[in-house]
């Protein structure tokens, strides 16, 4: 299998792990604006995906034993498709952007 | 729960909550790299009270405490044997998480931990330092809670090495 495709397979998989664990269609689709899934690399150099959740306005915020959940259903989606690469899942709200960290490039 | 556990999580949080309105990289930073020292402490104290014990010599159980090195935990906690426990199984998924996190952290310049130019390119968030240390105090509760066998086979796991 071709590595787009092998990609493409793990982010079908990776999306519906993630929306169910949001709950049924409609549930997830109120709560969730969009999910973006690329390959890339992890801290230790390992194939991995990265998962990120953006959130519609006003949603409660999540925990993160819910984190883990979303975390968890994704890694096991992917073991069932016998792809080993680790999701690393983030949660985002536009409510966050009024508490974000300054960005870190150095001054020129 | 151990009290020097406890009192990282504690501190994680404190440095969550500083600077108040924009939060700056460093408090976030810290606050992250504590939270995953809070749960990489928590695996070791497992691992050296259950195969030494809590009232042997410092000599004794901190070798023990110590043999534990981060790449070996994140591996030994993958093992087929110790995934097929579904507490065992979120542990290994929390800690990848927050080992990347802590990777980040301490070691990254970039602006979050999943930095990508187009697809993720906002600044860490102060909810975002939160939602990790939840995940920390999770994983120490799991730990917490695992019965005297599993936290047994857990320690031997981390501990022992496969002979090739």
């Amino acid at each position: 299998m071709s590595q787009t495709r092998k990609d493409a397979q793990a982010e079908a998989a990776v999306r519906s792990a993630v929306l169910t664990t949001f709950g049924s269609g409609a549930v997830a689709e109120s709560v969730i604006e969009r999910i973006d899934i690329w390959p890339g690399e992890n801290h230790a150099g390992d194939p991995a995906l990265f998962v990120a959740i953006f959130l519609k306005p006003e949603q409660p915020r999540m925990s993160g034993a819910r984190l883990l959940d979303v975390t968890v259903a994704a890694s096991k989606a992917l073991r069932e498709i016998d792809d080993d690469r680790f999701p690393y899942v983030s949660v985002q709200a536009p409510e966050d952007d009024s508490e974000r960290a300054e960005d870190t490039r150095p001054a020129a | 729960m151990w009290h020097l556990v406890v009192h990282q999580l504690e501190n994680a949080r404190k440095m969550a909550e500083l600077d108040r309105g924009r939060p700056r990289q460093a408090s976030l930073r810290r606050a992250v790299s504590t939270a995953y020292y809070a749960v990489f402490q928590a695996l070791c104290e497992t691992c050296a009270s259950e195969l030494v014990g809590r009232r042997k010599s410092w000599q004794t159980f901190t070798p023990i405490f110590r043999a534990l090195d981060h790449n070996r935990l994140a591996q030994g906690l993958k093992h087929r044997s110790l995934v097929a426990i579904p507490a065992l199984e979120r542990l290994a998924d929390a800690f990848d998480r927050l080992q990347a996190a802590r990777e980040w952290a301490d070691y990254n310049p970039e602006p979050r931990p999943d930095f990508d130019e187009i697809r993720n390119p906002k600044p860490f968030a102060r909810h975002e330092a939160r939602l990790l240390i939840e995940l920390a105090e999770d994983a120490v509760k799991t730990i917490d809670l695992l019965d005297g066998e599993t936290r047994l086979n857990l320690a031997a796991r981390l501990l022992a090495k496969t002979r090739k």
